[in-house]
């Protein structure tokens, strides 16, 4: 049977190449011998999410942001029952992750209130903070290995107990460097390292597949995916090496 | 006094400096540190114009420069195009008198997108051209929407606009803009699509009211015929409209006109058409600006022509980090259907700054390579396997795609092995690291 994997405002909620999530995803669960479909949700279509088998929400511009927030409020319920209940396996990004906390305060000063799935809060600054990122694994089950990726972002979200990362390079859920990030419970996992996240880190992929198909292939050290992971985290860790 | 000052050492530094090599950031930098105020004491020309965004900067200024030089009109910018406030100064004063007179009839700044509201805190524009704004240096500039913000808090009311018609997000600016508004545009042409082909659509939503936007007719990505059926933001009639386009002859029509193209490609038409625009407002004639065109060609070296061995290429300067330049060079390497080879370099990700962010390589429609005519694709550079990851998830057939991070050795089998004219897209900032193994024609 096909495994849906849902995408959630494709285009609203885009800054650059979310999409290949997807992509990297189907493609790895077929490698392992599942079958797999992409669903694309846009604004203002209906959805329970009872055929789930994956959740994904990219980062958008900060209107988009709250235009989605409005967007996701007639499917709340559906989302509970799907991340909470049902435990599908979901990865949220960018700031599309605070909207399903307590609040969004935005950089106006205005509180959006958020879907309340779970305890953390969210405030917009109106600083911009951009930069690469080595996260290491802080949530139990994940991969052991460091994920790279990028920031771009400016909002802090304060009440996370359960992070998924702590940073080697970058700043973390409270704007300090070196401090944790994201945002872990059950099989919903959230970031700020946006874009292809599952393309540039084979492992987090891995995890991914591993909770859709009991059949997930070990990785290919000399896949194009795998040295490119390789180079990027070389080319980070020179850099840390170098002090700036 | 200090003025005078300020004026001195900028000129004497720029005297030292010049001959040097040296760039033209540091004299202006000089003059500010001894008065902060220098630009805002200078007595400048009637004329102040200004251009700004993603794409296109440089190319228009030169374009403006010819057009207004070869009519008569003397002209202060900067040639180096160093286009934050350093360099502004170091051109202003080196055309100034002691006194602080900036000689010349028109001021032409190349305003970069993020430091316009800084610049023209002391130097107002009379004119302000807005060109488009696209996903370019996310790594530092966000996204296209905070870098609108940005840019807006440098549109005063008063300054006369000339905007994109076709750029959903530039057209906002026309909006309730206290001053006169000029509009730009391209007409329909033969190959625009209903669909936008790019890899992602960012004029799906409208950029005023976040509702779905829908479109009569794309030029490429989200440049074309626009309308919001919640708000009613929709592509203004241009008052300067390009009707017939036609990139491999490099001419086009403008209001009944015929004007050259210096570069066959769809940016430059939008250059030309900004300039050919600006220059009408300032009163020349449709014909003077053509006869100033014609046979012109611009020195930016953005096309590259060079032979590897018996093969004849053509390097088409794109941007890392800039989706649109390369799906405009996809365009340009596919366009003629005859057969190519194509190199793509990624060696530095950014041109300015350290990064190893390869998201946007997601963002570029490589798919426009499966192309038939495209006989082999050669992926280099310290992040070719990136790109073959990118390309893995086209219909492009592995078999035709080689992939090495060394770009000496990427050269080394285009000269043993490539088929038909080889087309390398990659950045200014990693071409050299080509061009070295070639031989540079024209």
């Amino acid at each position: 049977m096909s495994v849906k994997l849902y995408h959630i405002f494709p285009d609203l909620m885009n800054l650059y190449g979310e999409y290949g999530n997807l992509t990297a995803l189907k493609g790895a669960l077929e490698a392992a011998g599942q079958e797999a479909e992409v669903v694309k949700l846009r604004p203002g279509e209906e959805a329970d999410f009872a055929d789930a088998g994956f959740l994904y929400m990219g980062c958008g511009t900060e209107p988009a942001r709250n235009a989605a927030l409005a967007h996701l409020r007639p499917l709340s319920d559906a989302l509970r029952e799907a991340i909470l209940t049902r435990q599908v396996p979901t990865l949220f990004t960018g700031n599309a992750w605070p909207l399903l906390g307590q609040s969004l305060t935005t950089a106006d000063g205005s509180v959006l209130e958020g879907l309340g799935l779970f305890g953390y809060a969210a405030a917009e600054t109106r600083d911009r903070y951009t930069g690469d990122a080595i996260a290491q694994p802080a949530a139990p089950g994940l991969p052991d290995a460091p994920a790279v990726g990028f920031f771009n972002r400016c909002d802090k979200v304060q009440g996370v107990e359960t992070p998924m990362f702590t940073l080697e390079m970058g700043r973390g859920n409270d704007g300090v460097e070196h401090s944790t990030e994201g945002f872990v419970q059950g099989h919903f996992y959230a970031t700020h390292l946006i874009g292809p996240l599952l393309v540039k880190n084979p492992r987090l992929l891995s995890h991914f597949v591993s909770l859709l198909s009991a059949d997930a292939q070990p990785i290919d050290e000399t896949s194009h995916a795998a040295l490119a992971y390789q180079v990027t985290l070389s080319a980070l860790r020179q850099r840390l090496a170098k002090g700036n | 006094m200090k003025k005078f000052l300020a004026i001195l050492l900028c000129k004497l530094a720029r005297a030292v400096g010049k001959p040097l090599g040296k760039g033209s950031s540091l004299p202006g930098k000089l003059a500010l540190k001894v008065c902060p105020d220098i630009l805002a004491r200078l007595s400048l020309p009637a004329r102040i114009i200004a251009v700004t965004g993603s794409n296109g900067k440089t190319s228009t200024v030169e374009l403006l420069a010819r057009i207004l030089e070869q009519n008569g009109k003397s002209v202060a910018y900067n040639r180096e195009g160093s286009n934050q406030i350093e360099g502004v100064t170091t051109f202003l004063l080196c055309a100034a008198t002691l006194g602080g007179r900036v000689k010349a009839d028109v001021v032409l700044l190349e305003s970069d997108e993020r430091f316009a509201r800084h610049t023209f805190k002391h130097l107002t524009p009379t004119h302000y051209v807005i060109l488009n704004l696209y996903r370019d240096q996310l790594t530092r500039n966000g996204h296209p929407q905070w870098m609108y913000d940005i840019v807006k808090e440098s549109v005063k009311p008063g300054v006369h606009l000339l905007l994109n018609a076709d750029d959903p997000m530039v057209a906002r600016y026309g909006l309730r803009h206290d001053g006169p508004v000029t509009w730009f545009g391209v007409d329909r042409q033969p190959d625009d699509g209903d669909v936008n082909s790019g890899a992602y659509r960012d004029g799906a939503y409208c950029p005023e009211c976040l509702s779905p936007m829908t479109y009569d007719f794309y030029h490429f990505n989200h440049i074309g015929a626009y309308r919001c059926g919640h708000c009613g933001h929709h592509r203004p009639t241009p008052d300067y409209a390009v009707s017939a386009l036609d990139l491999a002859g490099q001419t086009m029509t403008v209001n009944g006109q015929a004007l050259d193209l210096a570069l066959p490609s769809y940016y430059h038409a939008y250059n030309t058409l900004a300039a050919f625009a600006l220059c009408r407002e300032l009163g020349l004639s449709t014909q003077d600006i053509a006869r100033a065109l014609e046979g012109y060609s611009l020195h930016s070296g953005r096309v590259v022509r060079f032979t590897l061995g018996g093969h004849e290429g053509t390097l088409l300067t794109s941007k890392h980090e800039n989706s649109v330049s390369y799906d405009q060079s996809i365009r340009a390497a596919t366009q003629s259907g005859e057969d190519c080879t194509a190199l793509v370099i990624v060696d530095a990700v950014s041109r300015k700054y350290f990064t190893s962010e390869t998201s946007w390589l997601w963002d570029i429609a490589f798919e426009g390579l499966a192309a038939p005519c495209v006989k082999e694709v050669v992926l280099a550079g310290r992040y070719c396997h990136d790109l073959a990851v990118r390309f893995a998830a086209t219909d492009i057939d592995p078999a035709k795609v080689t992939v090495t991070d060394d770009i000496a050795a990427a050269a080394e089998h285009l000269k043993a092995s490539s088929q038909g004219h080889i087309y390398v897209i990659t950045c200014f900032s990693d071409k050299d690291k080509f061009l070295s193994h070639v031989e540079v024609t024209a």
